[in-house]
């Protein structure tokens, strides 16, 4: 698990912990069954104090987005789809809200926000597909 | 403190108050400690932190109150007792005469409990030249080898007093790397002060908060970061009211239909601001440079600062 810790955003660690391992869950780099690292090789890894990874983890079983094991650690739950589909709605709600915000003082009509929306994703894909191929021709 | 696992303390002060002469240094300050925890203790210089670090091991004795550590007054701690305590303070004082070897040699002879692949493993990584005499080491590796000193004999309790102000960023590190060594042991506690927050921020769970005596704070360090936030507010048409229904406020910047309010967190939900004042609120956290000098800073009503 890669997972990488800003100490001077401000946003507490366990937070980063949990949103950075969620984000893997929800996009499938972490498959269902799969074992999570354990409290004390994360916290070593990271360099960080043991019970802010135990905390991360205690909040993501609280969301059955893992399961503990009883002494064999932490695994990543089966998540069931409309669950999936709420849980990636609150990670990005912060984000969308922003531009939704913006738009609306902006003058925007709703149509038009999500149509520069959808520009938006086109030309990002497109940028993705052309690092892909690259990638591939190598 | 909570702990689910253990309800066994450390440290338990207790309405400890300290004077010398007529000058008030500790004022009425009560909190416990218990195992598992790396607690940092932070607070302007001369707030008293190493007056009170000092109780905790019989150096100093209250003038009200109580001090126990180990469940023991720290005035009647024995050589036992202290044999599970560390304790690092700022100006470090060893026997110059001795060279670096020789007091490890020295100090270790009085422990069972010593680590040796601990210690070579802290020689080594310190870079601490074992031939150099201590009086001509700088204050940096003088540092080091303190730090050594007290961690090599496992002590259940370590007590470090601005442990890490004369190292350099790389020995800074690998010390970080050493407390969080040591809190693989849950039975073990570290309690650490310091004026330089970034130092601590990474491996505390546990703040507290020392101010011109006072305890201003005793607290989870997360609840600590949750509780003091920037929020920003866009409004969806015209401007915000011009009255904002928040209590805890510290400064307000506003221009029209975007307020940017620093404050403690409110009761409202976001949703309930959002709805209440027809604007998007979005929450920027704080760092902990940031909530520090806040700390010491008196809130006060949304609207006394409304002509902000």
């Amino acid at each position: 698990m890669l997972i990488r810790i800003d100490t001077h955003g401000g946003v507490p660690i366990f937070r980063q912990v949990k949103e950075q391992i969620t984000r893997m869950i929800l996009s499938g780099q972490l498959t269902p069954g799969e074992k999570l690292e354990s409290v004390a090789n994360l916290s070593k890894q990271l360099k960080v104090n043991p019970m802010t990874v135990s905390k991360a983890y205690s909040f993501m079983v609280e969301e059955a987005l893992v399961e503990r094991r009883a002494g064999i650690g932490v695994f990543v739950a089966e998540i069931p789809k409309n669950k999936q589909r709420e849980m990636t709605g609150s990670l990005l709600a912060a984000t969308l809200n922003k531009a939704a915000t913006l738009s609306i003082q902006l003058g925007l009509k709703k149509g038009e926000a999500q149509e520069m929306l959808g520009e938006a994703f086109t030309k990002i894909q497109s940028q993705q597909e052309g690092g892909n191929a690259k990638r591939k021709g190598q | 403190m909570q702990s689910e696992k253990d309800n066994k303390k450390l440290i338990e002060v207790i309405s400890l108050g300290k004077s010398f002469a007529n000058n008030e240094v500790l004022k009425n300050i009560s909190f416990q400690v218990e195992p598992g925890h790396i607690i940092g203790l932070v607070g302007p210089n001369s707030g008293g932190k190493s007056t009170l670090l000092r109780h905790l091991i019989g150096m100093y004795l209250p003038t009200r109150g109580s001090c126990l550590t180990l469940g023991v007054e720290a005035a009647n701690l024995t050589p036992e007792h202290l044999a599970n305590i560390g304790y690092v303070h700022q100006e470090a004082s060893l026997m110059s005469w001795m060279s670096c070897g020789e007091i490890i040699k020295y100090v270790a002879a009085h422990y069972k409990t010593w680590n040796r692949d601990l210690e070579k493993h802290l020689v080594d990584i310190f870079e601490l030249s074992l031939k150099q005499k201590v009086g001509v080491m700088s204050p940096g590796q003088r540092q080091k080898l303190s730090i050594l000193l007290a961690a090599c004999f496992e002590p259940q309790l370590l007590i470090l007093d601005e442990p890490a102000s004369a190292l350099d960023p790389m020995a800074r590190k690998v010390f970080l790397e050493l407390l969080l060594d040591i809190l693989q042991d849950s039975e073990r506690t570290v309690l650490i002060s310091s004026h330089i927050l970034s130092d601590v921020e990474k491996v505390i769970d546990h703040i507290m908060v020392l101010g011109e005596g006072q305890l201003l704070k005793d607290c989870c360090f997360d609840d600590l970061r949750e509780d003091y936030v920037k929020l920003e507010l866009m409004s969806l048409a015209g401007d915000l009211p011009t009255i904002l229904p928040f209590r805890h406020v510290f400064s307000c910047e506003r221009n029209g239909g975007h307020a940017m309010v620093t404050m403690r967190r409110s009761e409202l939900s976001l949703d309930e601001i959002r709805s209440r004042l027809n604007c998007e609120a979005t929450p920027h956290p704080l760092s902990f440079e940031e909530i520090y000098p806040l700390i010491f800073k008196q809130s006060r009503p949304a609207q006394e600062l409304s002509h902000v």
